[in-house]
């Protein structure tokens, strides 16, 4: 059985989560106001998280939506646009919109796209682009959450406002 | 950015030059006494609404911690001519908060044996000041950063307790513990700027965990917070203003002047002026401002502004056990021992160590790392280096096995440790760009020797083995930049006097890690601001 990211998920990742009242909250909140970003770029942002995540999560539209909505409008523009080219990449290639192919045509196309072979840059060639702004992106979003790094083992990740006291457990066995 | 007003504040008071924690401690004091201060801070004004951006840069390995901070570039430009190839920038941020904005947070006291090397040793010299002069203003500065710690172990000497309790002990810490236990080594909870509960309308640590090179959550002090402290009561802050020049008669600073990004220069008047820019760039703009009444350097009558650099040199132990370690991330230090702190007429002087907290491997890092491109054949299987989706994980072991002990390690002043002005270079307004050079020396050099053979001893007490260690001869600088404009009683051989005032110019002062004349091996930090808040009352009785 997967486990399922949602909303509350991509709140955590966003540094917001379990930090009530802390600056971070306001910071996210104040950041992500404003347009939402476009369905068509969720529902793109969406199908690459689901080619790129472990089979043992899945994200929600929801998950992805409040990761998107929580950035800055500067980088939701650089999103949106690294969505658009992908598009374009998969049309040119399957003659279909990215959302509309199968997992493992998905994953053929970015591999197509040279996504794979790149370094990741937001300011690099459409390819880096892309890994930077979706796949890096929601690769960011699950493992600075608990649900993506408890399939390594670690309940309170980097970027994750899980109180500090929960970074002082011991390890598994010991007092 | 166009329409911010950066031209210069009339009938201010007091003029400071640099946002950092001096810079905003003597700001929100002076402000609080109902002076008219204006700060002009070379970089910018970083916006508190983008620091969980920051932290995803922090964390993503795309993305470097001097772009977090726009550390270094043409403003930032310096040299290094010395023994010592020294990174200037590595650690240093210009911006409203200074360096805290980066730092660990880490804020043990000097010693009373500090202020008294040569009447103890017959090494170095006596600061004017005794640390009884400067423990009020030590709990003063306590209170005033937030600082988490208790009484145990071999600290210097106190009366009030710390303002918050301390961080538990990790897993990591019981370990070492069990070591020093059996060695008869104290250890002690880290003082530190992070607060364990909500403190002074700022949050407890949440454990982010992304301290260095940036706190979203406000829980580790940085300088802003006195700047902001400062601007409620009435202070006017310009950034994104580099002083250049401090424009002066024989006697006293009239002006100073700075150039705005577009290159427009102003003079900023006050009555008195403070400069509290670092360890580097204090000296720099005091020889940046020779006149046909200063030759060679603006208050340099000693010839001694830029001369007793000192620095920090960090040596680390690292060994392999075979049991876990720390399984969560705590990326800041818990325990310190000041066993080691006191020295005696050494070589070997002053250690302060530190106990590290290891780091499980980041799934971030793993997933995020990207391709090994140097591998890669063009064919078809090959995305190359880390995939995603099923593969995502493989080769990722967070089990932590490691251990390494740190070591602050004490430096004495030696003349011939500069800071300079390199003529054959300038920065991006066409100034001389400061010049650090200086060598580690043999004191420092035998002090490295023996925290290695400290720290090694630890570890191997506790089971582990030693997998790596520092070249004591070649270790890292930890970017504490002190002693350029050091504290005296005699003008001959000092630029300020215990007031800070410059022994030439009358309104002129230096509020930094620059006016120190010995450094022991605790971190500046709580030293700068307690120095801060008693200048800041020397300053207002000015008024």
């Amino acid at each position: 059985m997967t486990r399922e990211l949602t909303r509350r998920d991509a709140l955590v990742a966003l540094g917001s989560g379990a930090a009530i009242g802390t600056a971070g909250l306001l910071a996210s909140e104040s950041k992500g106001a404003g347009e939402a970003a476009d369905s068509d770029v969720i529902g793109t942002v969406h199908a690459v998280a689901e080619t790129v995540y472990p089979d043992e999560v899945t994200a929600t539209r929801a998950f992805v939506r409040t990761y998107v909505d929580g950035q800055s409008q500067q980088r939701r523009e650089a999103i949106a646009e690294a969505t658009a080219r992908l598009n374009e990449g998969a049309k040119r290639h399957t003659g279909q919109r990215f959302t509309a192919l199968s997992e493992g045509d998905r994953t053929a196309t970015l591999t197509r796209l040279g996504v794979g072979r790149v370094e990741s840059n937001p300011d690099g060639s459409v390819p880096e682009r892309i890994r930077y702004q979706l796949v890096n992106s929601t690769l960011y979003a699950l493992f600075s959450s608990p649900l993506g790094s408890e399939l390594v083992g670690i309940e309170n990740p980097t970027g994750h406002p899980g109180g500090y006291k929960s970074l002082f457990r011991p390890p598994e066995g010991e007092q | 950015m166009s329409g911010v007003d950066r031209r210069p504040v009339s009938g201010a008071d007091v003029c400071v030059v640099g946002a950092g924690v001096a810079g905003g401690v003597v700001a929100a004091k002076l402000a609080a006494a109902g002076a008219d201060v204006v700060v002009l801070e070379s970089g910018e004004r970083f916006d508190p609404d983008d620091r969980l951006a920051q932290m995803e840069q922090a964390i993503r390995p795309e993305h470097t911690d001097s772009e977090i901070w726009n550390m270094g570039g043409p403003r930032d430009r310096f040299s290094s001519s010395g023994d010592v190839e020294y990174a200037l920038n590595e650690r240093r941020v210009k911006g409203v908060g200074g360096t805290t904005l980066h730092w660990l947070g880490t804020t043990p006291r000097l010693h009373p044996r500090d202020f008294e090397m040569d009447s103890r040793y017959g090494v170095a010299t006596d600061w004017p000041i005794s640390y009884d002069d400067l423990r009020p203003y030590y709990a003063q500065a306590e209170r005033e950063l937030g600082i988490v710690g208790n009484d145990e172990g071999n600290g210097p000497p106190r009366t009030e307790p710390y303002p918050m309790d301390p961080f538990p002990a990790t897993h990591a810490d019981g370990m070492y513990a069990d070591a020093c236990e059996e060695l008869d080594i104290s250890m002690r909870p880290c003082p530190q700027a992070r607060n364990t509960e909500p403190y002074d309308g700022r949050s407890q640590c949440v454990g982010y965990g992304t301290c260095i090179p940036v706190c979203p959550s406000g829980a580790k002090y940085s300088g802003d917070v006195h700047i902001g402290t400062a601007e409620e009561r009435g202070a006017q802050v310009i950034s994104r203003v580099t002083v250049e020049h401090l424009e002066h008669g024989t006697e006293s600073v009239e002006a100073a002047r700075y150039v705005t990004p577009d290159g427009t220069r102003y003079r900023q008047t006050a009555e008195q002026f403070v400069v509290a820019a670092g360890g580097v760039e204090t000296p720099r703009l005091l020889l940046l401002s020779e006149s046909s009444h200063y030759p060679d350097g603006l208050a340099n009558t000693s010839g001694l502004v830029g001369r007793y650099f000192m620095e920090h040199p960090g040596v680390r132990t690292t060994a392999r056990i075979d049991s876990e370690t720390n399984p969560e991330p705590v990326r800041f230090l818990t325990r310190i021992s000041e066993q080691f702190y006191e020295g005696a007429d050494g070589p070997p002087g002053s250690i302060l160590l530190k106990f590290g907290n290891p780091q499980p491997a980041s799934p971030v890092e793993h997933a995020l790392s990207g391709p090994d491109t140097s591998s890669l054949d063009g064919l078809g299987t090959a995305l190359g280096g880390t995939e995603w989706g099923e593969d995502l994980l493989d080769g990722i072991d967070t089990e932590t096995n490691t251990f390494w002990i740190g070591g602050n390690v004490e430096m004495l002043p030696d003349r011939t440790n500069r800071v300079t002005l390199d003529d054959g270079q300038t920065d991006e307004f066409g100034n001389p760009v400061p010049d650090v050079s200086f060598g580690v020396g043999s004191y420092a050099t035998e002090t490295a020797e023996e925290a290695l053979a400290i720290q090694r001893e630890i570890l191997e007490t506790a089971g582990a083995e030693v997998t790596r260690q520092t070249d004591p001869a070649d270790p890292n600088y930890l970017s504490h930049h002190m002693g350029t404009t050091r504290m005296g009683a005699d003008p001959s051989e000092s630029v300020v006097n215990p007031q800070l005032r410059t022994h030439d110019v009358e309104n002129l002062w230096c509020v930094s890690s620059s006016v120190f004349p010995t450094v022991g091996s605790a971190n500046p930090t709580l030293t700068i601001a307690a120095l801060a808040l008693r200048a800041s009352e020397f300053l207002t009785a000015d008024l």
